[in-house]
């Protein structure tokens, strides 16, 4: 059976719709499922389609089945011991054939359990999909809610005006607010606002496009491209691409129109970073630029209306825009009469967040540590990283800025560059803020790069001392970005420090020295070092070496580089080797626990040749490998050593029995397998890896 | 650009307004006797949304915003612009079709503007209230700020109330098809001649900007807030709300002006709204019980009005003191 279900409210906010959706979707499916209508036959399931405009959520299910089927569900109860006394049943009996709802002669004894045989009959869609269609619409989880006229409950992101529930075309009874469900929908608020029969399922896009209304999201996203590509090409260009405001408008409109409008030419002496933020922010213009990406003074504005005559409209959207562009010009001209340096003040008197001192403080901090940045990892020009990391925070300060927030760094960098400050500072600026996201680039220089770790470091020991880490998804301060932001940064420029010594540098920075608090944000690095690691190496290969203790971040990453290698190229001897060190482990860490301390490993000792010849290859190996390990830090030689090892380690276990009833021999042993497994640690923790091949 | 049917003139532009509400059923009051930064502070909206008593109003609202003054020399930008009001409480069903109405009785229909509402969630810190709704946007021009009144001094708003801004300015330039705000022409006499937005205004633009950012005395206002601040208190505790909320009102535009000046640091500013917040929590929790000890007597629906009262029993019950003061006043006259 097909529903139809739609919501029909006043405009609700274009960044609801989607999310919104989304849970109805995921909503319906699961209260099918429970309600066992999922689908017409046992392989099909249910198909689901969701739609969404500013004035309507909607929600279309195909091959609903028609009734659930009957089921038997045995339900099991207290032990039979309590259940039954004498004979009898006793109270706890009686609760639970309350509970299922049956009566106690149903009762029965399985085992040493009662049990008792429930028949649910299956529902009709038809009854069970109003009240599931009325905690739907309860249910949906937006950003904020509201309530309206003089209702006591049932909140909406807006006020909803219409319920529409139909099933194979016959109304679903349902309520909420104040509104009571019927098989009627609207369509655009201006072309066609009169009420007409909700359409079947296979009729509802085409009607609604009828009635003016692109119900699709995709499709009326597209329609939007497509209006601001023709409209844009009227004006000599194309539109600048920007996906974000292609959603955002798609939540605003229920059936776009381009109309293309104009600016003076004297504008463009605006940074276009600050015209597109004009355009784009408030207005939620279109910029349109050249074929070589330079803008032109023109925009596309998305109409929800077809106007009688386009040029009404644009000299509105025309009118709106000089006027924020000559507030631009304001602010462009009046921030370039104070220098970025004579700013510092300012950052004195502004708080960056409260326990965190004022925007001044953290800005000697931030040049403080990207200088212990710059000595730990010998990049950057010192020099430059000082002043960068000086003005870096300056802009906020700017009307611009204030005006348009998205733009720091951005500012910065402009208006840097014109007072004459040198390009690889002004673009620090800018750049330490990279990346801002997941799609967002790298900083290309050190400078910027440097001062971004040192900014986001300051941000996480600073916030985590505060007790502010992120809990579940609520991530007020952005630190889970601020993570990535430096693992990412630190892992492309390769940049090699100890990030214990740069956590605790930065905490000395905020007059603080814990430990515990150090431990906290190096987990949280960690968690979402894995989560980046993940793209390109198993899991366990990522925690073998994640717990090999280093907190060089380059460091781990070349020896996950190296087990991945390794894991790929010969598979089946690494896991023989793996396995060989896993047991080794075992046997250590065994030892370990019935408080056996081998001291030293003294060859005079060996009794076996197999000892013995372990003994020999590992002393001759261990040059090697140490240096592979530490200077030259190629993982793969020191793989290679390990690999050329197995056979000699085989040997010893086939031959050797290592927990010797004779102490000395047994601690011997003992202690040449530690010093190869101390030798080899560095590579990674082999207990972490699932190796088919487990000894 | 505007069509046959708008409004010439700026006065022309607040009578269709008038006469539009005042066909709907709004008392038609005025702006308020002391600076107010928006209609919203207004009593007849602060407190008014507050409680389960129905209100319909629209007004005139000269609204002073001393850190947006520009001298007289920005086209777009004054210190004091006016708002057009609206309260309709509880927020009818279809307020946006009586809102989209009144675009058409001063000459602005769907068939000739792209009429959008865009999200807008509004939020005064300073007066603890609260709403969710949208900005009104002609042709990318926001026109009106439309707000379903969640919270007011804290307070749930039971019911909502529709809140209505529109920006006269705004429309009257649009309408009249100018660029310059000076230029709009207020009203035009009989003889033909025109007064004009620089004729009525200009002078007082200057002037004020110049006190805003030059001549106000910071000290002095420091005083007077710390002065207004106190009498808000007193007054509080003497159970007169109204007269209390006067002074909060003080203490709220003499911060502006403060702030204006650039007489308060960051980290003070936050505890000025904080100041304000708590006058207009009190005012509002004051003025709410003294509807209730009235008995919310606009209130038709009795029974709806004892069940309200059991809702504001908490209140009522924290007000002891004079309580029988204004039935005896009532019973003498």
């Amino acid at each position: 059976m097909d529903l139809v279900f739609e919501i029909g409210t006043e405009e609700l906010p274009a960044s609801f719709q989607r999310p919104a959706l989304e849970w109805m979707a995921a909503a319906i499916n699961k209260a099918l499922d429970d309600a066992r209508l999922n689908g017409e036959g046992e392989a099909q399931r249910a198909n689901i389609s969701t739609f969404a405009t500013p004035r309507r959520l909607a929600l279309i299910v195909t091959a609903i089945a028609q009734r659930a089927p009957d089921i038997r569900k045995k339900l099991s109860g207290p032990p039979a011991k309590q259940a039954k006394q004498d004979g009898k049943w006793t109270k706890a009996a009686e609760g639970f054939a309350r509970k299922a709802g049956v009566p106690l002669e149903a009762l029965q004894i399985e085992g040493d359990r009662v049990v008792v045989e429930q028949h649910l009959s299956g529902q009709a869609a038809a009854d069970a999909l109003p009240p599931i269609l009325e905690q739907i619409v309860r249910g949906i989880p937006f950003r904020k809610s509201m309530r309206w006229d003089a209702l006591e409950t049932d909140a909406f992101a807006r006020p909803v005006h219409w319920i529409a529930a139909t099933l194979d075309g016959k109304p679903l009874e349902l309520k909420f607010a104040d509104v009571s469900s019927a098989p009627k929908t609207r369509g655009h608020r201006f072309a066609a606002p009169d009420e007409f029969p909700l359409p079947s399922a296979r009729d509802y896009v085409n009607a609604l496009r009828k009635a003016h209304v692109l119900a699709d999201w995709a499709e009326r996203s597209q329609r939007i491209a497509q209006e601001a590509a023709r409209a844009a090409h009227e004006a000599g260009g194309v539109p600048r691409p920007d996906p974000e405001l292609l959603e955002t408008v798609t939540g605003l409109v229920e059936e776009p129109f381009g109309i293309a409008g104009y600016f003076a030419k004297e504008f463009l002496q605006l940074p276009p970073e600050v015209l597109v933020s004009e355009m784009r922010g408030h207005q939620k213009y279109f910029a349109v630029q050249d074929e070589k990406g330079e803008l032109l003074p023109a925009f596309v504005a998305i109409s929800n209306t077809k106007v009688r005559d386009p040029a009404v409209s644009r000299r509105g959207y025309e009118r709106v825009l000089r006027a924020r562009l000559s507030d631009g010009k304001f602010f462009f001209d009046e921030d370039r009469k104070v220098p970025l340096r004579s700013r510092l003040e300012k950052l004195g008197r502004r708080t960056f967040l409260q326990g965190l001192g004022t925007e001044l403080e953290r800005v000697q901090r931030l040049r403080e540590l990207s200088l212990w940045l710059h000595g730990a990892t010998g990049r950057g020009d010192p020099r430059q990283l000082a002043e960068a990391a000086e003005l870096c925070k300056a802009d906020l300060t700017t009307g611009m800025v204030g005006e348009f927030p998205e733009l720091q760094g951005a500012m910065g960098r402009i208006y840097a560059l014109q007072e004459g400050v040198e390009p690889a500072v002004a673009e620090a600026i800018f750049e330490h803020y990279l990346p801002r996201g997941a799609e967002d680039r790298l900083p290309s220089g050190d400078v910027g790069a440097l001062l971004g770790i040192a900014d986001r470091l300051d941000l996480l020991v600073g916030l985590f001392g505060l007790g502010k880490e992120p809990t579940g998804t609520a991530d007020p301060f952005g630190l889970r970005r601020a993570a990535l932001g430096i693992l990412r940064v630190t892992l492309a420029r390769a940049y090699r420090f100890d990030m214990d010594e740069a956590l605790r540098e930065a905490q000395k920075l905020h007059g603080k020295d814990d430990r515990t608090i150090r431990e906290r944000v190096w987990q949280f690095l960690l968690a979402r070092l894995e989560v980046l690691l993940r793209d390109n190496a198993q899991p366990d290969s990522i925690q073998a070496v994640l717990h090999t203790g280093a907190r060089d971040l380059v460091a781990l990453d070349k020896r996950l580089a190296a087990l991945q290698t390794v894991r790929e190229k010969s598979r089946a001897q690494f896991e023989a080797t793996a396995s060989a060190f896993k047991r080794i482990g075992n046997i250590l860490l065994q030892a370990q626990q019935k408080g056996i301390a081998p001291v030293g490993f003294h060859e005079r000792l060996c009794k076996t040749p197999s000892e013995k010849a372990l003994a020999a290859a590992l002393e001759q190996s261990r040059a090697r490998v140490s240096a592979a390990l530490a200077e030259k830090e190629d993982y793969l030689a020191a793989y290679a050593a390990l690999a050329e090892l197995r056979p000699v380690v085989d040997r010893f276990f086939d031959e050797v029995m290592v927990m010797d009833p004779d102490a000395a021999q047994r601690d011997n042993r003992l202690a040449l397998l530690r010093a190869l497994h101390e030798l080899f640690a560095p590579l990674a923790d082999f207990s972490r890896l699932q190796v088919e091949k487990s000894s | 650009m505007p069509n046959a049917s708008a409004p010439k003139d700026f006065q022309g532009l607040l009578l269709a307004l008038q006469t539009y509400w005042a066909d709907r059923g709004c008392a038609l009051m005025q702006g308020y006797d002391l600076e107010v930064g928006a209609g919203t502070m207004n009593p007849a909206t602060f407190l008014r949304v507050l409680g389960p008593e129905p209100w319909n109003v629209a007004y005139v609202e000269p609204s002073r915003r001393p850190a947006d003054g520009r001298f007289g020399e920005n086209p777009n930008r004054l210190h004091q612009h006016h708002q057009y009001q609206v309260i309709l409480k509880p927020s009818p069903k279809d307020v946006q079709e009586q809102y989209l109405g009144s675009l058409r009785a001063i000459g602005i229909t769907s068939d000739d503007h792209d009429l959008r509402f865009v999200e807008d969630d509004w939020e005064s810190p300073t007066l603890g209230a609260w709403g969710l709704g949208w900005e009104v946007w002609c042709d990318g021009m926001e026109v009106t700020q439309f707000t379903y009144f969640q919270q007011a001094g804290g307070f749930e708003c039971r019911p909502v109330s529709a809140e209505l801004t529109y920006g006269l300015e705004r429309i009257a330039m649009y309408l009249q098809g100018v660029d310059d705000i000076y230029d709009l022409v207020f009203c035009t006499y009989p003889d033909g001649s025109r007064l004009t937005y620089r004729d009525a205004f200009w002078q007082n633009e200057r002037e004020q900007s110049e006190y805003s950012f030059h001549a106000s005395d910071p000290d002095r206002l420091l005083r007077l807030f710390d002065e207004y601040e106190s009498e808000c208190r007193r007054l509080v505790e003497k159970k007169l709300p109204l007269p209390a909320y006067d002074y909060c009102l003080k203490c709220s535009h003499t911060f502006n002006l403060l702030d204006a000046r650039g007489a308060i640091s960051v980290t003070e500013r936050q505890g000025y709204i904080l100041k304000v917040r708590k006058l207009a929590h009190d005012c509002a929790k004051l003025y709410l019980a003294t509807r209730a000890r009235m008995k919310f007597p606009s209130l038709a629906d009795r029974a709806l009005a004892e069940k309200e009262l059991a809702r504001h029993a908490e209140l009522l019950a924290d007000q002891p003191v004079r309580s029988a003061a204004e039935p005896r006043r009532a019973e003498r006259r």
